[in-house]
């Protein structure tokens, strides 16, 4: 009668559900860090010194033209994400300054934006602009209400915890609530809205370099290798920038998804 | 046994187990229980979280939940299951719902279930004029959910209910009204009735027969602890006052953009003094939570005063409240006008104590935290000493500093956060419901700590709870709260035999399983009646209680009754 | 038209009809060439009339399919729910319409792959969220209440499932929506232009390509009214079939 001994279990322990997300996450994570990899040996893989990239074989085209796609979403992500959680900590700031009708405004702005087609802006802007640094602005600003949004709810969740109370009926003033509690509690959730920018930048780019108005030919992109195929009806050159490309959004979605699960429940 | 020995004994009774065995892998939820409930019985199974009533429901109405084996055997007649939490589609018409399930069982068309289920909204007591069929069921009140579920029930008639949890999460006053019509209900109709839920719930009350599911067995309750665990102390002097305390939160601007608020306490007064024991005791919108908030001053209270020692907190708490947008923190006056000394002295116990750890520190980490903000007198060495003692003092284990709050179960939270309050050595414990998380022995065996810790430290205590006869067991006073007035203090002893105002009268009969003496809902903070905000539902209301806001009065020495017709006798 | 739909229609008046009305005006007065304006509009009604059918028809699919992925998972329809919600993040729409864009080259015909490329996406999104959410509602957790309420109660699986089970699984799709007309609008622009139809958003990548601001802004505004006018659509059609507001009339007899 050993197991009746046990003492009442006191809430029925959920079976240990292994974190859905975190496995996606990590696959998406190792999948983006192959690719990048991947590319960036491109140039080992191709003979000769100079690239003769039409003539090239495609998987190695690819692979090259994986680079310039990578590191410009990269660099784009940064940039939207930063942006996003500036925009949603500017909205917060401006609520416990001036009250919650700011705040509200702002954020019900990045809302209406983020409904709005964004991503039509970056063929616009590739058409119309010259330089790569401003296409990478517009590509970023595409994203940022998104994370903005999802910043912001994060934020004000956390704003109302009841550990931060239970700090402030330590005595903790505020300045020290801020540091010693909100912040370290913020880092991940903030990190996870930013991480959305990413899928976000990538697709929008290669939308826009499909067209022929994203990234200039010199830099490479998979969109518009695709774009290009497509157009001139080549299969074998489509084939392997395609996979390439939805391999990549896969990775960035799971990643993003990977860590806004791991969020979710701590 | 066989079935013709039963069937020639007597006729078989509605529900019958035999050797009922149910597991849950390896662990035995019901051992070899052996059951029958006969027409017209009500019974009751009591058990604390995760001891096994929903398996052993689901077993009964042949619907094992997943990974739960079952063996021996159960026979039951034509049966209904209300499911826990009392949830339908969200978003469908509740009528269509009822009609749907009264027609299944029935054969009945939209029009004729719905006239069944009016009937048995009679019978729950529900008033014609709070009948919103037509709306969804996510849009009512969570009382006249329950209320249609248990009409549904009526409608259809069936031989057995089972109800898991019935009406669990309402306030004790409205659950034990509706749960004894429902008993009623059974009697007169011949159903059996079987009733499973925590032993805090109050089912043992309407019931005929109780049953405590423990250790995988069925057996009578233990009757819960009524006296306190030592003879209380006499209080000494009065230490901390609230003098006419008001809190009213800011609404959204009017149509004219006049600036409206919700006021929902007004104007408390309160004397604790040292060593005492208050019982805050209220249901739902009762504003005592808001109360022991004030008292805190987490948020300061936006009218009156709380005065400690001498000192008013919210002038104390008021400047550093202007200080934040400059963000300079700890920069400015560490003690900032007594406050932090006060906050030394009073600590808090929170309803959900494991949201009130920060979950990215451990609980070690948070405790030293404390410890540095409120005692900088302690060595930053001996400050892991104070924190094991602490624990150890609150039932866990020194070990327990090295956990994360997502580690602990929810029983060992309420006890780490007996253990955080009690770090500072404070003079003052304000506990907002310190126990609804728990259920059961783990309530009993929280409580009891929580006592012994009073006793041993001589503290003061502020107990909000909405459970009448637990607050004021381990208490000297008493103060029933309603929609944010006092509307009754005295001494424990007094409010725990004969409490003079209806809704105390109500609270008292609800805590000991009678039928309360009020008829409908509690209305919403935002439509509280004008003059007495119980006169909807009070049996000795008259006219005039729509009129004047009944003041505080005192009756007997130390015994104050806010009511018009406190002395009127109730069948009147 | 389903008086929602329609209530929805005219709220989104501003929104959506005054844009795409300004995206016209704008491009009668700025754009280089003379017809730009009835070209924006026939290229609204074509674009309108790629994205709507394969949004209304994908969304439905993936809903269904996603949703019997969670009660019959090995099953057939299962299969596809799974596939389709796993797949999501891998076929965005442009992708799909370069694929459509290489077949049409091939010799395929263009209307139905457009229309298949453009609802694809909306079929994976709408898996994608109606899988879990169908799952959460036959599970145990608290979300399942409604489901053991209505099977406690007796009613029969078919039932359970359509009206307890299933609205669950729609009301994430139905929040999701936006997501996924974004997701067609850039998918409409992509496959217009690589397959030469004239949609507006092919004429937004010309002028685009062009370097004509004048020519490319007027579209751009008018393709956000477009956005706007099918996101008030996809509102209409969730107050449509939210069955809270199909109260039953007969409430006399009670």
């Amino acid at each position: 009668m050993a197991e009746y001994d046990q003492p009442p279990l006191s809430h029925p322990v959920p079976p240990d559900t292994p974190r859905a997300g975190f496995a996606r996450g990590l696959s998406g994570a190792a999948i983006l860090a192959a690719l990048a990899l991947a590319c960036a040996a491109a140039p080992l893989m191709a003979d000769g010194s100079a690239v003769h990239r039409l003539d090239a074989d495609p998987v190695a085209a690819a692979l090259l033209d994986g680079r310039g796609s990578l590191s410009f979403a990269l660099l784009a992500a940064v940039l939207g994400g930063l942006l996003g959680i500036g925009w949603a900590l500017l909205a917060g700031m401006l609520g416990t300054l001036t009250g919650s009708r700011a705040e509200r405004r702002t954020i019900a702005a990045a809302q209406r934006m983020a409904g709005w087609p964004l991503a039509l802006l970056v063929p616009l802007a590739g058409g119309l602009m010259g330089p790569v640094w401003l296409l990478a602005l517009v590509t970023a600003l595409t994203a940022a209400p998104a994370v903005a949004t999802l910043a912001h709810a994060e934020l004000s969740g956390l704003m109302r915890a009841e550990f931060l109370t239970a700090a402030r009926a330590a005595g903790l003033a505020e300045g020290e609530v801020v540091r010693r509690h909100l912040i370290p509690n913020l880092a991940r959730p903030l990190l996870a809205a930013g991480v959305l920018a990413l899928p976000r930048v990538l697709a929008a780019e290669s939308f826009a370099s499909l067209l022929g108005l994203g990234l200039p030919p010199a830099l490479g992109s998979w969109g518009a290798s695709v774009g290009l195929a497509a157009r001139l009806g080549d299969p074998v050159a489509f084939v392997p920038p395609a996979l390439l490309l939805a391999l990549a959004l896969w990775a960035a979605c799971a990643i993003a998804d990977g860590m806004a699960a791991g969020q979710r429940k701590p | 046994m066989t079935d013709a020995s039963v069937l020639g004994a007597t006729k078989p009774a509605p529900v019958e187990t035999e050797a009922l065995t149910l597991m849950l892998g390896d662990r035995v939820l019901l051992d070899r229980a052996t059951l029958r409930v006969e027409r017209g019985q009500v019974l009751a199974i009591t058990g604390g979280a995760g001891s096994g009533k929903t398996a052993l429901l689901g077993a009964l109405a042949g619907r094992l939940p997943a990974g739960v084996d079952m063996a021996g055997s159960a026979r039951i007649d034509g049966h209904l299951l209300i499911a826990q939490g009392g949830r339908l589609a969200p978003r469908r018409p509740l009528a269509l719902q009822v009609a749907e399930v009264v027609g299944h069982h029935l054969g009945l068309d939209l029009r004729s279930s719905l006239r069944r289920m009016a009937d048995g909204l009679d019978r729950m007591g529900v008033p014609a004029a709070a009948r919103r069929f037509d709306l969804p069921p996510e849009q009512l009140p969570e009382q006249l959910r329950w209320a249609c579920l248990f009409a549904m029930a009526v409608a259809v008639g069936p031989a057995v209910l089972l109800a898991d949890a019935p009406a669990a999460g309402l306030d004790p006053t409205v659950r034990l009204r509706l749960l004894h019509r429902l008993a009623d209900w059974a009697r007169a109709d011949g159903v059996a009735l079987v009733l499973a839920g925590r032993p805090e719930d109050g089912l043992a009350g309407p019931a005929d027969r109780v049953l405590a599911l423990r250790r995988a067995r069925l057996l009578p309750p233990s009757p819960a602890r009524t006296e306190p665990l030592a003879p209380l102390e006499q209080p000494g002097a009065a230490r901390l006052h609230a003098r006419g305390v008001g809190m009213s939160y800011p609404l959204a601007p009017g149509p004219r953009g006049e600036a409206r608020s919700l006021a929902v306490l007004h104007g408390i007064d309160l004397d604790v003094r040292t060593g005492e024991t208050l019982a805050l005791l209220g249901e739902t919108g009762s504003a005592k939570a808001t109360l022991a908030r004030s008292l805190l001053c987490l948020p300061p209270p936006t009218a009156g005063a709380v005065v400690w020692m001498g000192r008013d907190l919210m002038a104390a708490s008021a400047p550093p409240a202007a200080a934040d947008g400059r963000g300079d923190g700890r920069g400015d006056d560490p003690d900032r006008g007594g406050l932090r000394r006060a906050r030394r002295d009073l600590q808090p116990l929170f309803p959900d104590p494991a949201a009130s750890f920060d979950p990215a520190m451990t609980l070690g980490a948070q405790f030293g935290l404390v410890l540095e903000s409120l005692r900088p007198d302690i060595a930053a060495d001996r400050r892991d000493h104070r924190i094991d003692e602490a624990l150890e003092e609150a039932g866990l284990r020194p070990e327990a500093a090295l956990r994360w709050p997502s580690a602990l179960s929810v029983a060992e939270a309420a006890h780490a956060g007996l253990a955080r309050a009690i770090l500072s050595e404070p003079r003052v414990l304000i506990a907002d419901e310190p126990a609804s998380s728990l259920s059961a022995e783990e309530r009993e065996t929280f409580l009891d700590t929580l006592m012994a810790v009073r006793d041993r430290r001589r503290l003061s205590l502020v107990l909000a709870t909405e459970r009448y006869d637990e607050g004021l067991r381990d208490a000297h006073r008493g103060v029933v709260m309603l929609a944010g007035r006092v509307v009754e203090s005295a001494d424990a002893g007094t409010l725990r035999t004969a409490p003079l105002h209806p809704y105390s009268r109500a609270m008292l009969a609800a805590a000991q399983g009678e039928r309360p003496a009020l008829e409908g809902d509690a209305p919403s903070a935002f439509a509280q009646p004008a003059g007495c905000p119980l006169r909807r539902r009070c049996p000795l209301a008259r006219e005039f209680c729509a009129q004047a806001v009944p003041t505080l009065e005192e009756v007997a020495p130390g015994h104050h009754v806010a009511c018009h017709y406190w002395d009127t006798p109730t069948d009147g | 038209m389903p008086r929602p739909v329609i209530r929805r229609l005219i709220d989104a008046v501003p929104t959506a009809v005054l844009p795409m009305l300004a995206g016209v005006g704008l491009s009668a007065l700025v754009a280089p060439q003379p017809d730009a304006a009835m070209a924006l509009l026939r290229g609204l009604v074509v674009t309108l009339l790629l994205t709507l059918p394969s949004l209304a028809v994908g969304t439905a699919l993936g809903t269904l399919a996603g949703s019997w992925a969670a009660v019959a998972p090995r099953s057939a329809g299962g299969l596809v729910g799974r596939l389709l919600s796993g797949a999501g993040p891998l076929l965005p729409g442009f992708l799909l319409a370069a694929a459509a864009a290489l077949a049409v080259r091939a010799g395929a015909s263009a209307a139905p792959l457009g229309w298949t490329a453009l609802s694809i996406p909306a079929a994976c999104q709408a898996a994608r969220l109606a899988r879990p959410a169908m799952g959460r509602a036959l599970g145990s957790g608290p979300e399942g209440g409604a489901v053991r309420m209505a099977r406690g109660l007796g009613l029969d699986e078919r039932t359970v499932l359509r009206h307890h089970a299933l609205p669950q699984a729609v009301a994430p799709v139905m929040g999701g929506l936006r997501a996924a007309v974004l997701a067609a609008m850039v998918g409409a622009v992509a496959l217009e232009s690589l397959l030469d139809l004239p949609g507006a958003g092919a004429l937004m990548v010309d002028a685009a390509r062009a370097g004509s601001a004048a020519g490319a802004v007027p579209v751009l505004v008018a393709l956000g009214g477009l956005t706007a006018l099918l996101n008030a659509l996809g509102l209409g059609v969730r107050d449509w079939i939210d069955p809270a507001n199909h109260s039953s009339t007969p409430y006399d007899g009670a």
